[in-house]
């Protein structure tokens, strides 16, 4: 300390008041600090980095840790009983995972972080802790976490609070990382999108140690790798697909033939969307409209239609790509992980799956296409037949990219049609058997 | 990209209070005369507590407590800049400086409170406390819990906020799953964690030992194999350019590299799940399970991990059964932590339930009502098989008496975010008889385009006891005869002038569709967004005919609907050639000229829209019948030249 009563013996009684006020005033500090001193050294981390803490993040992470300690004391027993076994091994878990464990309180305080934290976010454990969420939220994401912090009563009324409830959404937070793996400072911090998943739990106060019952949110947050830079190698079960920002293909890798059946040929230009289960309909559309929101997504299991009927379990990490000039948002990559092989792949969905909608372009008579569906469809052995002979197929619904050529020009035309109803005319006896038979097998 | 917008406000923002945070921050660490407490790092912390001033309550007391506080420091900071040549500066930030300080004090007897109300000692003191009693007492609760717990901290070799047994847990809390070692040579199971139970319900000590690929789908083991030997794994981390955000092709083999330890690892896979369940928690997964064949008796699981050089005798003591591998003194594993999906089980449930009762379905239509996606269910329901529908408009399988109403319905969920449900319909199944459904559709909207892409129709059913002889009997009296033909094209398909005369009314029944599609997207033109660029070369048409206009904003009565409904053979053939010529364009494109002035009108009027929704869609496919009969060829013509 430095000494600054040094004015000397000439000082009036006011002077003297001051610096005696002065004098007890530090004291009082110092030993204020002091007492920060020890506190930091009480908490569990090594001396050094408690050396470092200011008293600020000294009752940050001090009442993190004690929270924390309340709340590990309110989930009792259940899973407490650890054998010994796994001690060595608990230690894997953080690095094992692809992302840091979180835990929040109802107000948003994060008393919890893993310390791999950094190198998700390029922030210091120790920085955060304590802090509030929402400094570190994305501005327009904050409403919705708060959300799910507080349910506000008029809105998730009829839900009673539960002791554990599911969570996930997606949280824009500042990083100091760049691409590159550089940090910046946190002035400069960019958004990263991370996959929350966790549950809320309500924890009731106990007597010995009582601070007001509050929930908790623990959620483990796993950044979504972004194209550019993803840390894992890639198997033989994913591909890449490029989109416009309407999400029509524009380029895809040609692995997708083995795992999905289509050549890249078959899906640059279609849209996206007609490519799911329409049981899956609600799901893609909401990780859609957080794709377009947020930046990035990854959506959980939905069905990708197979080439020719059928479909594959499929996971998707999207991602938007901004121009680097303008910043504008200029295409989706995708990275599409492929989880099953073709299901049902006798079943055909969707007008793509059958043989005229493979044509990029679409049929133009709707009447005819009826019944050459019907065709192909009714009868298995016909199907087949069709598929074999594509040009048939094709004649008989012709593209709209031919030119359109009025009937009576064309008498080729008319002959096949006719042959087709016949073809129907044949078969349509056996349908009305073939129907529950064929549905009865398949279900 | 407003996001993005927002995203940089909020950072200039925030970067703007930090700057004079930081000026501040100075002053008071010099003043303060203790630097080493006011790191930069703490700057993070001020800016949080001003920007958000949450519990703010009860540090009124405290206020009058640290007033002497307040006093001494403002009179050291008095001294401090009397000697600063800075002074200028300084009193440019006096004003905010001072009510920063008092935030900051602020924040900090908030943490004090906070703090008191967290220690068992200080809480039975109803009074409140002051900061040092406070922070003694801190002290002393921190150290008897250090003793009372002794496994962290220093125990460790390195301490850390939370010892690992307790993140565990907060990590199987956060996740379901499970931590797993194998061995990057032989796939062996060195170890998995007990939590292994509760998500493939297998016990702890089956699984050690035994190999990873016995438990692994058949076709995932080559891409599981991959990822444990890594070797022969295309090293593709960046799989498009960060500046240009183009693919990156050059597949650059690293190989070695990939299996030094730390490489990350992540990827799916299916795992067996042990299928004898006696615990409650699996009932879930024991239903569906069950019922399920061979292939389905597996979990996705997404595993996230990194490859380990393990230093061979720990591996003995763990694995407890001499695992150790005597070859090399170091050898790889692949520690990983497995997560069950489990909304893809809820999925799977899902799908396979509907399957076992099928009185419900998902469709997806164009645009203009015509099926491009059929649940296989609906092939329990109406007999079809989803190629037989797909393509073919909705329409022309609806009974004629509903028409109008889907019609409606139809119009009115193009336009609409909502669920719109429709009322109880008929719906002709193959066999000829009908089908009462009832369906809540819902209009997908491209995000970016803010285009209509398709339609969504969850479908139920109500009642499938229709016979096709019950319900030509209870027929509407003025369209029977109509009707009996359709039923006569149905059953006697062999008849060739049956199958024209069917054909016929689908493309009277298909054409509503297309015009209902059409009415939107002269709706939209009408009011062009700025985000759908494509101007149709249409808009140019604005005259209008006097025949259309009239017959849309006329009420009609149902007797005219039956004659217009009832056409002849020559006409149905004429309308059937017509039909062949007329382009389909795609379910954004698709424009017909001649209704689209008449559905502008419709659009328009709203005293049409909102009074006699029914009879106006009555009207609408009046005048289509009528168009298609009289101006079609004059239209197809146009139609060709635009489309071209």
């Amino acid at each position: 300390m430095e000494d600054t009563g040094g004015g000397g013996g000439c000082l009036s009684g006011t002077d003297q008041r001051k610096v005696r006020s002065r004098d007890a005033a530090r004291c009082r500090r110092s030993q204020e600090t002091e007492l920060f001193y020890e506190l930091a050294h009480t908490l569990p981390l090594p001396r050094r980095v408690s050396a470092d803490l200011d008293k600020a993040a000294i009752m940050r992470v001090t009442l993190s840790f004690l929270r924390m300690r309340h709340l590990r004391s309110g989930d009792t027993s259940e899973e407490r009983v650890t054998d010994g076994d796994e001690d060595t091994m608990d230690g894997f878990y953080p690095r094992a995972l692809a992302g840091f464990i979180m835990v929040m309180t109802e107000e948003g305080d994060m008393i919890y972080l893993g310390d791999s934290v950094d190198k998700h976010l390029g922030i210091q454990q120790l920085e955060l802790l304590g802090q509030s969420v929402y400094d570190f939220v994305h501005p327009c994401d904050q409403e919705e976490l708060r959300d799910l912090l507080v349910p506000r009563p008029g809105v998730f009324k009829k839900k009673p609070v539960q002791q554990h409830t599911e969570i996930t959404f997606f949280l824009r937070m500042k990083s100091t990382l760049t691409v590159r793996g550089r940090t910046v400072n946190i002035k400069s911090a960019t958004w990263k999108v991370l996959h929350c998943t966790g549950h809320m739990r309500v924890c009731s106060s106990d007597e010995d140690s009582s601070p007001p019952a509050g929930s908790f949110m623990t959620v483990l947050c796993e950044p979504i790798p972004h194209p550019s830079s993803v840390e894992f190698p890639l198997d033989r079960s994913t591909f890449l697909t490029r989109h416009s920002m309407d999400l029509r293909f524009t380029h895809c890798e040609g692995r997708v033939a083995e795992l999905v059946g289509y050549e890249p040929e078959d899906l640059i230009g279609k849209s996206a969307y007609e490519f799911h289960h329409a049981l899956d309909s609600d799901h893609v559309t909401k990780s859609l409209h957080i794709l377009l929101s947020k930046g990035q997504v990854c959506t959980s299991q939905y069905r990708f239609l197979a080439k020719s009927g059928g479909f594959v379990w499929a996971e998707t990490q999207a991602t938007v790509i901004y121009n680097n000039k303008t910043s504008q948002p200029e295409a989706v990559v995708c990275l599409n992980f492929i989880l099953s092989v073709v299901e049902q792949a006798d079943v055909v969905f969707s007008v793509e799956q059958t043989g005229c909608g493979l044509k990029s372009d679409p049929v133009s008579e709707a009447s005819e296409e009826t019944l050459c569906d019907s065709d192909n469809s009714s009868s298995g052995e016909l199907f087949q037949q069709l598929k074999e002979n594509p040009e048939d197929l094709l004649q008989l619904a012709p593209v709209s990219g031919d030119p359109i050529v009025p009937l009576t020009g064309h008498p080729h035309t008319l002959i096949h049609t006719v042959v087709l109803y016949h073809l129907v005319v044949s078969v349509s006896p056996e349908v009305g058997s073939l129907i529950p038979g064929s549905s009865t097998k398949r279900f | 990209m407003s996001a993005r917008n927002a995203a940089a406000g909020g950072g200039d923002r925030t970067t703007g209070e930090q700057t004079g945070d930081v000026l501040v921050e100075e002053n008071q660490s010099h003043s303060v005369s203790l630097p080493s407490l006011m790191t930069p790092t703490s700057a993070a912390g001020m800016t949080s507590g001003m920007e958000l001033p949450r519990k703010r309550k009860g540090s009124m007391d405290m206020e009058i407590k640290s007033a002497s506080n307040l006093v001494a420091d403002m009179k050291d900071e008095e001294d401090r800049s009397e000697g600063e040549d800075s002074q200028a500066k300084i009193k440019c930030f006096r004003e905010p400086h001072s009510q920063i300080e008092k935030r900051r004090r602020d924040k900090m007897n908030n943490l004090i409170d906070e703090l008191s109300a967290m220690i068992p000692t200080c809480n039975p003191m109803s009074r409140k406390l002051d900061k040092l009693t406070v922070l003694r007492m801190a002290v002393q609760h921190l150290k008897s819990l250090k003793g009372s717990t002794c496994s962290f901290a220093e125990a460790n070799y390195k301490p850390s906020f939370l010892p690992d047994d307790e993140l565990k847990h907060l990590i199987l809390k956060a996740a379901d799953g499970f931590l797993f070692v194998v061995g990057c040579d032989r796939g062996k199971i060195v170890f998995v964690s007990e939590s292994i139970n509760k998500t493939l319900n297998y016990s702890q000590t089956e699984l050690i030992g035994q190999s990873l690929f016995d438990y692994i789908h058949p076709k995932d083991m080559g891409k599981v194999k991959e990822q444990l030997s890594a070797s022969e794994l295309y090293p593709r981390e960046r799989l498009i350019d960060a500046k240009t955000g183009l693919q990156v092709q050059a597949d650059l083999p690293v190989g070695a590299a990939r299996l030094c330890p730390g490489a990350r690892r992540s990827f799916f896979c299916r795992m067996k799940y042990h299928k004898i369940s006696v615990k409650q928690e699996d009932k879930e997964f024991q239903s569906s399970t069950s019922k399920k064949k061979e292939s389905e008796k597996y979990c996705t699981v997404h595993c996230t991990g990194y490859i380990r050089s393990w230093p061979t005798s720990q591996l003995g003591e763990d694995g407890g059964e001499g695992e150790t591998d005597k070859d090399s003194s170091h050898f790889s594993c692949l520690v990983a932590v497995g997560r069950v999906h489990l909304h893809a089980v809820s999925l799977v449930n899902g799908a396979n339930e509907v399957l076992v009762k099928a009185t419900e379905f998902v469709t997806r239509y164009a645009m203009d009502g015509k099926f491009t996606f059929v649940d296989q269910r609906a092939t329990t329901v109406l007999g079809y098989l989803p190629q037989e529908l797909l393509g073919t408009s909705c329409y022309e399988y609806f009974h004629q008496d509903d028409l109008p109403h889907l019609a409606e319905r139809h119009r009115k969920v193009l336009r609409s975010k909502e669920k719109i449900e429709t009322h109880c319909y008929k719906f002709k199944t193959k066999h000829g008889s009908f089908v009462t459904l009832q369906s809540r559709m819902f209009s997908f909207i491209n995000p970016w385009t803010k285009e209509v892409e398709y339609i969504v129709s969850t479908n139920t059913v109500m009642s499938s006891d229709h016979s096709p002889t019950d319900r030509s009997g209870d027929k509407a009296e003025p369209s029977s005869n109509s009707k009996a033909s359709e039923d006569d094209g149905n059953k006697s398909l062999p008849i060739i002038p049956g199958i024209s005369s069917a054909s016929s009314t689908m493309i009277y029944a298909g054409s509503i569709g297309t015009q209902i599609a059409n009415e939107l997207l002269d709706y939209n033109r009408m009011n062009s967004s700025p985000s759908s660029g494509n101007v149709s070369p249409f808009t140019v048409l604005k005259d209008k005919s006097p025949l259309q206009l009239a017959l849309s904003s006329s009420s009609v009565p149902n007797g005219e609907v039956a004659d217009l409904e009832m056409p002849g053979k020559s006409s149905s053939e004429e309308g059937e050639q017509q039909e062949l010529k007329r382009p389909q364009f795609p379910a954004g494109e698709s424009l017909m000229v001649e209704t689209s002035q008449l559905d502008m009108e419709n659009m328009m009027d709203p005293g049409l829209g909102g009074l006699s929704n029914d009879e106006a869609a009555m009207a609408v496919i009046m005048s289509l019948l009528e168009t298609d009969a009289d101006l079609g060829e004059a239209v197809v013509m146009d139609e060709i030249n635009w489309s071209l």
